[in-house]
């Protein structure tokens, strides 16, 4: 079997064992919502500082919503896959356990200690490229974020930002437009996946990539 | 030891129909999925993939369930454990004869 099928056919392999990860139009709304956010705790933004709280959660909760009905629709038009239980186990401990609490650190760090570093840009960048790995790779996009954020860890050091919350916002503004476009690039991954559903019943169908149907 | 392309006759070839490959590799990472996500996922159309689960399903590879979700008819599709052994095994073939290939020489034979 050539590579190239070899190739497909892991690709298939991966996006079903990552589905929900591929989705990547769920991800938009939580990205604008980012953008948002940061726009608003910016030192030139018109928002009152007792609109903050208020638009932050506003803002979060209508973008979980949007996500939702995104699912449904990823539901109609792609189908449904029900993992296999204890799949990622390893993926879940790893996120819990090493993951989320290394980004809270690096947060509590940038925030309190205001180091002449963002501490918080490489975490991110460890954090995006393992999320690339553990859900099925591909998706370079994803490598280009990774860069970016870990270049976010000399804003401080470089003047281009001040140490603290103006660095913490700026992270903020970038992981929005990391959700947003690479959601926008997770999608058109999907869909190269996805070929075309001839649906004339001739003899042969079409599997991308993996020949004719006999 | 015989050339690789003398094992290709090993191989299963209703699991090694390239639609049914596709089909059974997805099933093989997932519990279950639908009829709509192999239909976007293969490219097949509804009688291609339907002559194809048939065919999966008479080997005892698969399972499929037709429900309703909400007023919607939805067929499910779920690889028995035959129907995963079966994957894993030629995909363990398929392996070893790629590599067999790659170590071959006509004066080895």
């Amino acid at each position: 079997m050539p590579d190239r099928e070899t190739a497909t056919l892991d690709r298939i392999n991966a996006v079903t064992a990552n589905f929900f990860f591929w989705q990547g139009l769920r991800w938009v709304p939580l990205g604008i919502a980012l953008l948002v956010v940061a726009w608003s705790h910016a030192p030139s933004s018109p928002v009152p500082k007792s609109w903050e709280s208020p638009l932050f959660v506003a803002t979060m909760t209508m973008a979980l919503a949007v996500s939702a009905v995104v699912g449904r629709w990823y539901a109609r038009s792609f189908g449904r896959v029900r993992g296999i239980p204890g799949q990622h186990v390893r993926r879940t401990r790893t996120k819990w356990l090493i993951v989320y609490p290394a980004l809270l650190v690096a947060a509590v760090i940038d925030g309190f200690a205001k180091p002449s570093v963002l501490v918080s840009g490489i975490a991110f960048a460890a954090a995006i490229e393992a999320y690339r790995r553990s859900t099925g790779g591909g998706r370079h996009h994803y490598i280009i974020a990774s860069v970016a954020f870990a270049a976010l860890t000399f804003a401080p050091t470089l003047g281009l930002v001040t140490p603290g919350a103006s660095a913490i916002n700026l992270l903020i503004a970038l992981l929005g437009g990391c959700y947003t476009i690479g959601g926008l690039l997770d999608h058109r991954e999907l869909k190269r996946v996805f070929p075309n559903v001839d649906d004339t019943d001739t003899p042969r169908g079409a599997v991308a990539g993996v020949g004719g149907s006999r | 030891m015989s050339a690789p392309f003398e094992r290709l006759a090993e191989l299963d070839r209703l699991v090694h129909e390239p639609a049914r490959l596709a089909i059974m590799t997805a099933l093989s990472a997932c519990e279950r999925a639908d009829f709509l996500y192999l239909q976007r996922l293969t490219g097949l159309s509804r009688g291609n993939l339907s002559s194809h689960l048939s065919k999966l399903e008479a080997a005892g590879l698969i399972a499929i369930e037709k429900e309703f979700v909400g007023k919607v008819p939805t067929t499910r599709v779920e690889p028995t454990r035959d129907g995963r052994a079966a994957i894993a095994r030629h995909w363990k073939q398929l392996e070893k004869l790629r590599q067999a290939t790659l170590e071959w020489t006509p004066d080895a034979t």
